[in-house]
């Protein structure tokens, strides 16, 4: 039930969500990119991603959208787009396909993305 | 013998005064006619001199006949004419009397008289010679003859009639030349310009709008610009009504319309299916305060929207790039402070590492200030619309300032109506614009000094007002308050932490979002600034419904 996927591409900010999420009892798989995340997401089905927007070869609102367009699962599963990719068109974009939260990178705060995906979690 | 004789005699003595009486009547006849015509007449000597004048002559130059007898004829001349009269006098008398007994035929000139009170009259004169006559009696002393008419009237008209025509000539040209400089000026600017009748049916276009609209002036000569040219909103796509059309609404309301490219700009399609933004200005044309016409023009906008489309990329670009390290930084200097990171930490490393992540907070908020204001100048800054509890957000603000207001022992007084609505606004932008009037009211009051923040419903409309008893804006320097990096003068030495961007931001935001800014300042009494908002700002359509968007 803990299970979450983190798809980021920037390795410090990764590195450090893993970490932290670990610490407080989740089960977290780790991409660094869209189309990997998009493969292990399906793959393992995760309860709950975490999802940046801007990343090499695939980014986060195509693999949002593919996710969506996946299947049962893939159309249910919570997602919170947490980016500093902040352009209307791309806050258009992800709000179209259903996400849980938008949370802008430089105003994050560990400790509340932490209970944000809690509450997310047992919620859905 | 004698009988027969004086019979004879008689006869002759008879038949004499019937020839004077004859005459008698004759001369009386002709003087009668002669005195009483209201044309001059005028009879000179071989020295030029006035042998007779009648009554009408006399009167036209203000004398009596009588003190005109003897004269020289130059005596009633303007003075510079007197030569030019001598000259044709002496050449018309040159032959003497006329020879044969043919009458000739009056020759007629025209030329000026003088009066006696000193103007001049314009006069039509004929002259003649006499016939030669035997003897040395009145009429062989007759050197010339003729009559005077006053035309001074006539040529007045005429002078006044050429005056008329040259004036009208002049003004031909000029609008004529105006014409081509008109049609030179319209020809050479990059704008499509149409003008058209009271009833938008099209007068000219321009070269430009013949090339954009690929269609010669002839071919549009005459249609109504309505039904000929189609005209559709930028971002919909859908047609325009012709209650929605710039130079329609200019015709019935006779404002002057204009569409910025900012607030959604409309596509014109040429005959060719090319189809290119336009920004629009549409205007009446008004004579003595009627309209008789209008004037549109367009300008085809597809090349700058490309290089705002361009420009707002790479903002974004940047943005994304700016914020990845501070993110960075700012994550694990959390995690440095937080319990478990920090108890290694020394006090004094503890001190450092506050240093730290206080500059990265103010880096982050630099970076979104040249970010919103690089997204202000492209015009692409967004405003979205959203519930949101105003006094949510005052409090946020006033906590973020709660450090340094309790360093300055400020007295901050918070004034919310006890009936503020949740209003539709963008919670991002409204936490911009009180950051700033809360940030420069903390900023720039000296210790002890008291601030107020206020939040009052009035109307559809938001009032916020922020007052401090600070140093004040200088009286000379506030019509500068919201340029673009202006700083005050008295603060300079007071805080050299400043950019100068901050309020050219707050007043663009406030635009923005359909509201108003003003202040009211004294140098070392204090500062209130005044900001109006619309509850339900007109600028976007855009709204979130779902209200998932969270600001954490």
């Amino acid at each position: 039930m803990n299970k979450i996927l983190i798809v980021e591409d920037e390795e410090p900010i990764l590195r450090l969500l893993a970490e932290q999420f670990r610490k407080n009892d989740f089960e977290v798989l780790e991409a660094k990119d869209g189309e990997a995340g998009l493969a292990l997401a399906e793959k393992d089905k995760p309860n709950l991603i975490i999802l940046d927007l801007f990343m090499p070869k695939m980014n986060g609102a195509t693999m949002l959208k593919k996710l969506r367009e996946s299947g049962e699962w893939g159309a249910g599963v919570p997602v919170i787009v947490v980016t500093n990719f902040l352009t209307r068109a791309s806050r258009e974009e992800v709000m179209a396909y259903n996400i849980a939260s938008f949370i802008v990178k430089t105003d994050l705060k560990l400790e509340n993305l932490i209970n944000l995906v809690k509450k997310v979690l047992t919620t859905s | 013998m004698d009988k027969v004789k004086y019979r004879k005699k008689s006869n002759k003595i008879k038949g004499k005064s019937v020839l004077e009486r004859l005459l008698k009547e004759s001369e009386e006849k002709y003087r009668l006619i002669t005195e009483n015509a209201l044309v001059g007449i005028y009879q000179l000597d071989a020295a030029g001199r006035f042998i007779f004048v009648n009554k009408a002559l006399a009167r036209l130059v203000g004398y009596q006949p009588k003190e005109l007898i003897g004269k020289h004829f130059s005596f009633v001349l303007p003075p510079a004419r007197t030569l030019k009269g001598q000259e044709i006098f002496k050449e018309l008398t040159a032959n003497g009397q006329y020879k044969k007994k043919r009458a000739p035929i009056p020759r007629i000139k025209e030329s000026y008289l003088r009066h006696k009170k000193g103007h001049d009259l314009y006069v039509q004169y004929s002259f003649n010679l006499p016939f030669k006559t035997k003897g040395n009696g009145y009429l062989s002393k007759i050197a010339l003859t003729g009559t005077v008419t006053d035309i001074s009237e006539h040529k007045k008209t005429e002078e006044e009639l050429m005056i008329r025509t040259k004036t009208l000539e002049t003004l031909k040209t000029a609008i004529e030349h105006e014409k081509v400089q008109v049609e030179a000026i319209l020809n050479s600017i990059g704008d499509g310009v149409i003008a058209t009748d009271t009833y938008g049916r099209i007068m000219m276009v321009n070269k430009t709008a013949e090339r954009l609209l690929d269609q010669t002036a002839p071919e549009l000569f005459g249609k109504s610009v309505t039904e000929t040219l189609s005209l559709f909103d930028g971002e919909t796509g859908v047609p325009l009504l012709k209650e929605q059309r710039p130079l329609d609404i200019a015709l019935t309301t006779g404002r002057t319309i204009s569409t910025h490219a900012a607030e959604g700009y409309r596509i014109y399609i040429g005959k060719n299916g090319r189809k290119f933004p336009v920004s629009i200005t549409a205007a009446p044309v008004r004579l003595n305060k009627i309209i008789i016409g209008g004037i549109e023009t367009f300008r085809d906008i597809s090349k700058s929207q490309e290089i705002d489309k361009a420009k707002s990329e790479f903002v974004s670009l940047a943005s994304h790039q700016l914020r990845t390290p501070l993110t960075i930084i700012g994550l694990y200097s959390e995690m440095l402070k937080s319990e478990s990171g920090s108890k290694n930490l020394t006090t004094e490393q503890k001190k450092y590492l506050n240093e730290i992540a206080n500059a990265n907070k103010r880096m982050i908020k630099l970076v979104d200030l040249i970010l919103n204001v690089s997204r202000i100048d492209l015009g692409v800054l967004n405003v979205v619309s959203m519930p949101i509890d105003f006094v949510e957000i005052a409090e946020t603000i006033w906590k973020e300032f709660l450090p340094q207001i309790k360093n300055k022992e400020l007295k901050f007084e918070k004034n919310y109506d006890a009936n503020l609505p949740i209003l539709k606004s963008d919670p991002k932008l409204l936490e911009v614009i009180l950051e700033n009037l809360v940030s420069n009211a903390v900023k720039y009051t000296p210790p002890q000094g008291q601030i107020e923040l206020s939040i009052k419903p009035k109307g559809q409309t938001m009032i916020i007002k922020v007052s401090d008893t600070g140093y004040g804006i200088p009286a000379s320097q506030q019509n500068k308050v919201f340029s673009k990096m202006f700083r005050a003068e008295n603060v300079l030495n007071k805080d050299a932490d400043g950019t100068g961007l901050g309020l050219y931001m707050v007043k663009s935001i406030v635009e923005k979002m359909g509201g108003k800014i003003w202040f009211e300042s004294e140098e070392n009494k204090g500062t209130s600034f005044f900001v109006i908002l619309p509850q339900i700002h007109s600028m976007r359509k855009i709204t979130y419904q779902k209200t998932h968007l969270r600001y954490e």
